[in-house]
C-alpha cells in the first residue's frame, strides 16, 4: 500500500516585517488537509482520442481539500470545460434552498510529486469551486476516502494517507 | 454544465427504475436515449461498457435502487470555501 506524508508549513510576515514561520499544526488546523492534484481525462477517453488522431487535453493542476463532510467528490466545473467533458451521470445535490440536479463527469486525479498512484473516478458531482479564495479544482468526498486509508495528525500538522 | 443534456435518459432511467430494480437492484446501468445497455457491477465498468459503446458522445450511468441518495458537500452550501453549488 502506497503510503503519502503530506506534511503542511507555511511563512507569514510579523509585525516587524519580517517573515514568520507558522506551526504546522496552525496550518493544518487554519487550512484543512488539502494535497496537490492534477485532473486528467479518464485513461479510456484519452485512448479513444488517440484512436481519433486526437492528443488528450493537458490536465488540470490545482488542489484538492479533503472533505470527509462531503458524499461524493466534486470538481470544478471549469475544469470539466476545460478538459472537453461530456456528463456521465446525473444527482440530486442538496443546497440551501432544498436540492438541485448536477452532472457528474468521468475523471482521473494524479498526485504529482507523490508516490500514490491515480485514481479514476466515474462520477465526480461538477460544482462550481473556482468562486472561492482558495485555489481548490477537486473536493474529496467520501466516495473517494472509501478507497484509503488516512490518518489526521493535527499537533504535527501532517496528514498520513494509504491507498 | 447543463443537466437537461441527459434528460432524455434519466427520464427513462425513471420510467424504468421499477423494472429494472426487479432485475438488477444495486448495480449500475448504462443507458443512451431511450435505451438500456446492460448491467455492471460498478461505475467504472458501466463507464469503460459506454466508452466502448459511444465513444465520447454523453450517455447516463446510474445506479439501480428505489430512492437516489440526495448527495450533501456542506463546505459549498455553506460557504465555506467561499463557493457555490
Amino acid at each position: 500500500m502506497p503510503l503519502f506524508e503530506m506534511q503542511y508549513g507555511a511563512k507569514t510576515q510579523g509585525a516587524d516585517g519580517k517573515p514568520q514561520v507558522v506551526p504546522p499544526a496552525a496550518v493544518l488546523q487554519h487550512v484543512g488537509p488539502f494535497l496537490q492534484v492534477a485532473v486528467a481525462v479518464h485513461p479510456q477517453h484519452a485512448e479513444r482520442l488517440i484512436t481519433q488522431g486526437q492528443q488528450p487535453p493537458e490536465a488540470v493542476t490545482g488542489l484538492a481539500l479533503i472533505d470527509t463532510g462531503a458524499s461524493i467528490t466534486a470538481v470544478d466545473e471549469a475544469v470539466c470545460r476545460k478538459l472537453g467533458l461530456t456528463p456521465t451521470g446525473v444527482i440530486p445535490m442538496s443546497h440551501a434552498g432544498g436540492s438541485e440536479q448536477r452532472n457528474c463527469y468521468s475523471i482521473q486525479i494524479l498526485f504529482p510529486g507523490s508516490p500514490l498512484p491515480s485514481v479514476t473516478i466515474p462520477l465526480a458531482a461538477s460544482c462550481n469551486l473556482g468562486g472561492g479564495t482558495q485555489p481548490y479544482i477537486v473536493l474529496f468526498g467520501r466516495n473517494l476516502l472509501a478507497r484509503l486509508k488516512m490518518v489526521y495528525n493535527g499537533p504535527r500538522g501532517r496528514i498520513e494517507i494509504a491507498f | 454544465m447543463n443537466p437537461q443534456e441527459l434528460q432524455t435518459e434519466v427520464a427513462y432511467f425513471n420510467e424504468h427504475r421499477n423494472e429494472f430494480l426487479a432485475i438488477a437492484p444495486g448495480k449500475f446501468v448504462l443507458i443512451k436515449g431511450q435505451e438500456q445497455h446492460g448491467f455492471y457491477d460498478d461505475d467504472e465498468q458501466a463507464y469503460t461498457a459506454g466508452v466502448e459503446l459511444f465513444g465520447l458522445q454523453p450517455f447516463l450511468i446510474k445506479e439501480v435502487v428505489l430512492q437516489d441518495q440526495i448527495h450533501e458537500i456542506p463546505a459549498l452550501y455553506l460557504g465555506l470555501i467561499n463557493a457555490s453549488v
